[in-house]
């Protein structure tokens, strides 16, 4: 029996995104374990290019949820955060920076995996998969600091009408 | 209303519960990957709805755990989650104490609104099934108990038969159903006699032709 992680706010908006976050983070796990075997030399180089065609299909299934959700954020969390502590410096201004980052390492990782690597070398392949695992772990540090600084706030500083608003907005599916 | 999820798929698990978490009033409290872990997971952690596959793996398939949980849980309403369209199945999973009976491609909309109905105690059929468990429903109220394996062999017997068919030794399946070596050769033996089997052969086409074997 697997005990599902609770979600730590009650409040309706915060719910979406954390729920939305745990489904990403399902979704990273299964290709992290790619990223994992290539750091650990399990491969030879004909199962690496076998696991990488893998990988790249694992994180382009990944981009369209992570996109969805982080569109939302971008569109709605962040600019109502914003008029109460900013944009232009602290923590909305570094959550967006960290969306720029998590796109430019799946960015690179898509571009150098596009089109035949049948040539590949396993170092060449290890330096590619850098980028996904640079991906990872900025994701992983990334939710954990929105669920206990962004979202704590949106509990504390919102009035409940923002609130409100907030969930109707975000209520969207991303899958 | 809380929710658990027995699928052995780590993606259905993952992709449903994202999408009942979304909803404002259901929770997803637990997730199982077979049959004992359903059970388990429904005495921890008494759900309202438990949303259950049937095809898990050996040890305790879908329909015998849904039997069980029925039986020590009433309270809690059970969902099947099924890739099976086929009336037999349905109309066996009814009978078994499920409140209702969901494909797996259906479209979200649908599995929220058969969760919002088991969940108020009714049942769920998707309509272009209902059909088929009427005709299943009259046949069997005509027939009596027929060529049915539901009706001539027990629960325990419904568990070892695939388990025989796909070629597990006897030691191999007493491990996973937690009985003696002897019983299950005891099990075997009867079935082999209620069914009028001679062979394993015979036993495959007829576990088969029930759709008892699920790979």
């Amino acid at each position: 029996m697997v005990e599902v992680q609770k979600f730590k706010f009650d409040l309706l908006a915060l719910r979406v995104l954390e729920n939305e976050h745990q489904y990403l983070s399902y979704l990273m796990e299964e290709w992290h374990t790619i990223v994992l075997a290539f750091e650990r030399d399990v491969y030879t180089a004909e199962e690496g290019r076998e696991a990488l065609k893998t990988l790249r299909k694992l994180i382009v299934d990944f981009i369209e949820p992570l996109k969805n959700h982080m569109e939302k954020e971008e569109a709605y969390l962040f600019p109502m955060l914003a008029q109460y502590v900013g944009d232009e410096q602290g923590p909305v201004q570094a959550t967006e920076e960290e969306h720029d980052e998590i796109d430019a390492y799946i960015g690179h990782f898509l571009h150098h995996t596009l089109g035949d690597f049948s040539h590949f070398k396993m170092e060449e392949m290890k330096k590619i998969v850098h980028d996904a695992a640079e991906a990872f772990e900025v994701l992983t540090i990334h939710f954990v600091k929105e669920e206990s600084i962004l979202f704590p706030m949106v509990n504390n500083m919102l009035r409940i009408e923002e609130q409100d608003k907030l969930y109707e907005q975000l209520y969207t599916p991303i899958i | 209303m809380r929710i658990i999820i027995a699928d052995d798929h780590a993606v259905v698990r993952s992709g449903f519960m994202h999408i009942l978490n979304f909803q404002a009033d259901m929770e997803v409290v637990a997730t199982a990957a077979d049959g004992l872990e359903a059970y388990a997971a429904v005495a921890k952690h008494r759900p309202d709805v438990l949303l259950m596959d049937l095809s898990m793996p050996p040890g305790e398939s879908g329909l015998i755990a849904t039997g069980k949980i029925h039986e020590d849980f009433p309270e809690t309403k059970i969902l099947i989650l099924t890739m099976h369209d086929d009336e037999e199945y349905l109309f066996h999973v009814l009978k078994n104490g499920a409140s209702g009976y969901i494909l797996k491609n259906a479209p979200d909309e649908e599995l929220l609104i058969a969760v919002r109905m088991v969940y108020r105690g009714d049942t769920y059929i998707h309509p272009s099934m209902t059909t088929s468990l009427v005709r299943e429903f009259v046949r069997h109220d005509s027939n009596g108990h027929g060529n049915d394996p539901f009706k001539i062999l027990t629960k325990r017997e419904l568990e070892v038969l695939p388990l025989a068919a796909k070629g597990y030794g006897n030691k191999d399946i007493a491990e996973m159903l937690y009985i003696s070596v002897k019983t299950v050769e005891a099990h075997k033996a009867r079935i082999m006699e209620k069914l009028e089997l001679k062979s394993r052969p015979e036993l495959v086409e007829y576990a088969l032709r029930k759709k008892l074997l699920n790979f």
